[in-house]
C-alpha cells in the first residue's frame, strides 16, 4: 500500500524520493511541502543528532558511574564482592599474562572474582596516577599491579611528576626478574664478561649494547656498570621489545643485549645467545653456569624488573593482611607454581620489611644512575 | 620422509577437539574483527588463560583460526560502515565504502571473501613449505631497511591522495607530527605532551583509525536525510546472495591477486610490518597500475581485493619467523609466541623436529580453517550487510555507540575515547575539505618507525652511515623502489591532469 501511496506523491520523482525529508506516509494529498521546506524545520525525534547525542550521553553517564562508582555496602566479611586487578598496559604484554594467570588462584583465595582490567597507556602512567589516588573504603576493592623500576620514572623531573613511593598501598611482590647481558652464540671477539669489558675499554663507545626504553631496567643496569667500571662506556640503541633488540644483535647490528632471566633462558638453552652475566647478588638457579656481574668485576651491580601488587595507600591494616595472606596462599598452590613456570615468571613473595627494602633499594640506584641526566 | 609424514597430520586436525576449537576460532574472530576497536590481538591475549587447559596442538589451532578470522572479519564493517574493525582493515575502508554507497555492498563482501581465504591460504601454504628459508627474510630486516621501508610506506600518500596530492601531503605531515607526541622511549622525554598524562602515552593508532574512519563516517552519515540509507540514491538496495565469485570474475582480478598476495607474503615475514602496512602498499601498487576507466577513490574492485589479499596473505607468513626464529612479526603472533612458550615448546628448528605432531597439526588447521572461514563468514556477511538497508538516522549513532564500546574496551583508558573523538571530528571535516584521513594515518603509522629507523641506522652504522648504507644489499633494493614508485605516481598524477 505504501509502495502505492509512494507513487501518488508529488514528492517523488520516479523511484527516487525527492530529498525533502518527507515522512514516507506522506501522500500527494497531504504533502504541500516546496523543496528546502522541510529540511528547515524537521521535527526532533527525526534528528539523528540529537538521537546519538541522547545516546552518547546516557552511555557517558553510565560509563563514568562504571569507573568512579562507590562502592556499597561494605558488610562485616571482607572481601564479599569482586575485586578489580588493574594491569597498567595493554592485553597480551608480558605483566597482563602474569596477572591473567593468577587472577584464579587470588580469587580462590579470597573467596571473590578478582577481574583483570586493562587500563593502558601512559608507559603504565595512566594507570599507575588512577591507582595513586585510590583511597579506602572507597576504593577497597581494587588492586594494581605496579612495575619496579618502571613506576620511579617520577623521579625524572621532566615529567613534573606529584606521585612517590608513597602513593600506593604496597602489598607485596610477586615476580622478581634479575637483568642479564648476552652476546652472539659464537662471537669470537669475547668469549665472557670480562672478554667483553676489555674490549669495550679498548675501543670506547664502539660496542653497541640493546636494552629497553631509557629508564628500563636494562638501561639502569648498563648505566650503573659504566659508572662502577672505569673505561667501560657503550653505545646503546634502545628498542620498544625484547624481540627488536633479538633480532639486531641476531642481523649483526648490535654486539650485545640487555634483558632479563625470564624471557633471555630459554633463548641461551637453544643455543642462540650466550648470556655472559647476571646482574644479581647471586646466581640464579635458571643460569647456574652463568657468573654474577660481582663475581667478574668486583663492582655489586644488581638490576631486575619486579612486579608488585598494591592497594589503596590507606587500606586498613586487617584488610591489608587479609590480602597479603590470599596472595600468599595463591603464589604457594603448587598448581600455580606449575603455570607460572610455564610462563617463565620468577615467584619471589616478599612482604613488609623485606618489601619496603627493595623499594628504598631501587630507589636509591635509579637516584644514584639518573638515567634522566644521561639521557640529554 | 620428513615432507611425507608432514601430511599424515592432516587427519588429526579433525579430531573433535581440535576441529571445534577451530570452528570457536573462527567464530570468536570473525565477531571480534568485525566490531571496531577490538582486535585479534586483544582476544587471543584474553584466551591465553583457557589455552592451558588444552592440549597444545588444540589451543593453538583455536588462536591461529581466531587471528586469521579477526584480520578478515575486519573488512566486514570497513566495507558496510566504513569502520574498519581493526588496523588492518583501513585501506579496506576506502574502496568498500564506496562500492558499498553504490549499492555494491555484496559485490565487495565477495571479492573480500574471496581475496582474504585465497590469502590466508597461500600463506598458510608458505608457512608449511618454505619456512625455514623465507624466515632469512626476517633478519636481514635491520634499523636501515626499517626506515628505508617507512618511506617506501609514505610514498603511498602520492597514491591515495586522489583529489589533492598538496592536501594529501599536509595530512600525511601532520600524521607524521602526531606521531611524535608521548614519551619518546630513546631520551624519555615527554615530546607535546603539555603535562597531560593522556598524551605520554603517544596517540594510539586503535583510536586514531576509529576515530578517522568511523566515528568521522557516522559524523558524515548524520548530515544526510534520517530516514534514508546511506547509498547514493538514498533508496534501499537487493541484496542478492551471490556469496560466491564467478570464475570470470576471479581472473579479471588474477594479476591484481597476485601481486598482492607476495606483496602480503614478503611484508608478512619482516617483523613488526604486519597487515596495517602490507594492505597499503599493494593498494598503491594497484593505483599506479591504474588503467583508464578504473575508478580508484570512487569504488574500484581492483582496489578492494588489493587489501584484503594483502593483509590475509600477512597472517601465515606472520608466523614464519615466529616459529623459525623465535621471532614475532606483529603483535597477535607476539602473544601466540606467548602460548607456545606456556606449553613448553619453544620457536626454532626443533619444534618441527621435536614436537611435529604439534606444529604440524597447527600448521595445516590454519589452512583448513582459512578454507572454512569463508563458508562460515558468507552467511554472516550477507546478514550484517542489512546494515546497508538501515536509515541513517539509526545506523549513525549506531555506529557511535560500537566505536565508544570498542575503543574503550580495548584500553579501559577513558583518554583513548577523547582521542578518538578529536580524531573522529578531524576526520569528518578533513572528508569535507578534502584532505586524506588515509594519508594522515599513513604517517602516524609509519611515523614511529621511521623514526625509530633512522636513529638507529645513524648509531649501528658507527659514524659512518652513508658508506653503511651502500654496502647493505637490500637497503639499496629498497631504495631503487622508493623511486620506481615516485616516478609511477608522478607519471599517473600527470596523465590524470592531461585528461
Amino acid at each position: 500500500v505504501i509502495a502505492e501511496r509512494r507513487k501518488t506523491c508529488a514528492c517523488v520523482e520516479g523511484k527516487v524520493p525527492c530529498g525533502h525529508g518527507c515522512p514516507k506516509r506522506l501522500i500527494k494529498a497531504t504533502c504541500s511541502k516546496k523543496k528546502g521546506e522541510n529540511d528547515m524545520k524537521r521535527e526532533k525525534g527525526k534528528n539523528p543528532l540529537f538521537i546519538f547525542l541522547i545516546g552518547l550521553a546516557v552511555f557517558l553517564v553510565a560509563q563514568g558511574a562504571w569507573i568512579h562508582g562507590p562502592s556499597f555496602g561494605a558488610g562485616e566479611k571482607f572481601p564479599s564482592k569482586p575485586i578489580e586487578f588493574m594491569v597498567p598496559w595493554n592485553p597480551g604484554g608480558g605483566t597482563d599474562i602474569s596477572a591473567r594467570v593468577l587472577s584464579p588462584f587470588l580469587s580462590k583465595e579470597l573467596g571473590v572474582p578478582v577481574q583483570v582490567v586493562n587500563v593502558g597507556g601512559g608507559g603504565g602512567w595512566v594507570g599507575w596516577a588512577q591507582a595513586a589516588k585510590w583511597t579506602a573504603p572507597k576504593d577497597e576493592y581494587k588492586l594494581a599491579y605496579v612495575n619496579l623500576p618502571h613506576v620511579l620514572s617520577f623521579l625524572d623531573p621532566r615529567l613534573k611528576r606529584k606521585e612517590t613511593l608513597d602513593s600506593f598501598g604496597w602489598l607485596a611482590l610477586h615476580t622478581f626478574d634479575p637483568c642479564i647481558w648476552a652476546v652472539r652464540e659464537g662471537d669470537k671477539r669475547f668469549q665472557d664478561l670480562k672478554g667483553f669489558i676489555a674490549y669495550a675499554q679498548k675501543a670506547p663507545k664502539k660496542l653497541i649494547i640493546g636494552v629497553g626504553g631509557v629508564g628500563s631496567d636494562d638501561h639502569q643496569g648498563v648505566a650503573a656498570a659504566e659508572k662502577a667500571i672505569p673505561g667501560l662506556q657503550l653505545e646503546k640503541v634502545y628498542t620498544n621489545s625484547d624481540m627488536e633488540r633479538l633480532t639486531m644483535l641476531w642481523g649483526n647490528s648490535i654486539d650485545a643485549v640487555g634483558g632479563n632471566v625470564s624471557y633471555y633462558t630459554s633463548f641461551a638453552k637453544e643455543g642462540k645467545l650466550r648470556i655472559i652475566a647476571v646482574l644479581n647478588e647471586k646466581r640464579v638457579p635458571q643460569l647456574p653456569s652463568v657468573p654474577t656481574f660481582e663475581e667478574v668485576t668486583g663492582q655489586k651491580i644488581v638490576m631486575y624488573v619486579a612486579r608488585l601488587i598494591a592497594g589503596p595507600r590507606n587500606l586498613p591494616e586487617e584488610k591489608r593482611q587479609i590480602f597479603i595472606a590470599a596472595i600468599k596462599k595463591a603464589l604457594d598452590n603448587p598448581e600455580y607454581k606449575k603455570q607460572a613456570e610455564k610462563i617463565n615468571d620468577i615467584i619471589d613473595f616478599r612482604t613488609g620489611k623485606d618489601l619496603n627494602e627493595l623499594l628504598a633499594k631501587t630507589k636509591n640506584i635509579a637516584l644514584q644512575v639518573k638515567y634522566w641526566e644521561s639521557a640529554k | 620422509v620428513e615432507n611425507l609424514s608432514m601430511f599424515s597430520y592432516i587427519l588429526n586436525v579433525f579430531s573433535f577437539y581440535n576441529f571445534s576449537a577451530m570452528l570457536g576460532g573462527i567464530i570468536v574472530g570473525l565477531v571480534i574483527g568485525a566490531i571496531p576497536g577490538l582486535t585479534p590481538a586483544m582476544a587471543i591475549a584474553l584466551l591465553i588463560p583457557v589455552s592451558f587447559h588444552l592440549p597444545p596442538e588444540t589451543s593453538l589451532i583455536m588462536l591461529t583460526s581466531l587471528y586469521a578470522a579477526g584480520i578478515y572479519g575486519g573488512s566486514f564493517s570497513a566495507i558496510l560502515i566504513s569502520a574498519p574493525g581493526t588496523e588492518a582493515s583501513a585501506a579496506t575502508a576506502i574502496e568498500g565504502w564506496e562500492l558499498t554507497i553504490r549499492g555494491r555492498a555484496i559485490d565487495a563482501l565477495r571479492i573480500a571473501t574471496f581475496s582474504s581465504c585465497a590469502g590466508g591460504v597461500i600463506s598458510a601454504l608458505a608457512l608449511l613449505f618454505i619456512s625455514p628459508p623465507a624466515a632469512k627474510i626476517a633478519l636481514l630486516f635491520q634499523p636501515t631497511e626499517y626506515f628505508l621501508l617507512a618511506i617506501l610506506g609514505l610514498t603511498c600518500i602520492a597514491s591515495v591522495s586522489f583529489k589533492s596530492f598538496f592536501k594529501g601531503l599536509i595530512s600525511g605531515f601532520v600524521g607524521i607530527f602526531l606521531s611524535t607526541i608521548g614519551v619518546d622511549i630513546k631520551s624519555a622525554y615527554p615530546r607535546f605532551t603539555f603535562d597531560f598524562i593522556a598524551l605520554e602515552g603517544g596517540i594510539g593508532i586503535i583510536p586514531a583509525v576509529i576515530g578517522l574512519f568511523a566515528f568521522a563516517q557516522a559524523l558524515s552519515i548524520s548530515r544526510g536525510e534520517a530516514d534514508k540509507t546511506i547509498l547514493l540514491s538514498g533508496e534501499k538496495s537487493k541484496l542478492s546472495w551471490n556469496l560466491w565469485p564467478r570464475f570470470s570474475e576471479i581472473m579479471q582480478l588474477k594479476g591484481t591477486l597476485i601481486r598482492s598476495w607476495i606483496i602480503g607474503l614478503i611484508v608478512g615475514i619482516i617483523p613488526a610490518a604486519g597487515a596495517s602496512i602490507a594492505q597499503w602498499i599493494a593498494y598503491s601498487e594497484e593505483i599506479r597500475r591504474a588503467k583508464p576507466g578504473d575508478q580508484f577513490g570512487k569504488g574500484e574492485i581492483k582496489g578492494l581485493a588489493a587489501c584484503e589479499a594483502a593483509n590475509n596473505a600477512t597472517t601465515g607468513a606472520t608466523f614464519i619467523p615466529l616459529f623459525i626464529l623465535g621471532i614475532p612479526g606483529g603483535i597477535a603472533a607476539a602473544i601466540i609466541f606467548g602460548a607456545l612458550i606456556i606449553h613448553g615448546l619453544n620457536p626454532g628448528i626443533r619444534l618441527f623436529t621435536e614436537t611435529p605432531q604439534v606444529v604440524y597439526p597447527v600448521m595445516w588447521g590454519f589452512l583448513i580453517a582459512n578454507v572454512l572461514m569463508g563458508f562460515i563468514a558468507a552467511p554472516i556477511a550477507r546478514s550484517m550487510a542489512y546494515l546497508t538497508q538501515f536509515p541513517r538516522g539509526i545506523l549513525s549513532p549506531l555506529i557511535i555507540v560500537f566505536c565508544v564500546m570498542g575503543v574503550y574496551a580495548s584500553s579501559h583508558n577513558i583518554y583513548d575515547l577523547f582521542i578518538m573523538y578529536a580524531f573522529g571530528i578531524l576526520g569528518y571535516l578533513m572528508n569535507r575539505y578534502d584532505f586524506v584521513p588515509a594519508a594522515m594515518l599513513l604517517g602516524l603509522i609509519l611515523g614511529p618507525i621511521c623514526e625509530s629507523g633512522f636513529r638507529d641506522w645513524l648509531k649501528v652504522s658507527r659514524g659512518a652511515p652513508m658508506t653503511y648504507l651502500l654496502s647493505r644489499p637490500l637497503s639499496l633494493v629498497i631504495i631503487a623502489l622508493i623511486f620506481l614508485a615516485v616516478f609511477f605516481s608522478f607519471r599517473l598524477k600527470m596523465r590524470q591532469k592531461k585528461r
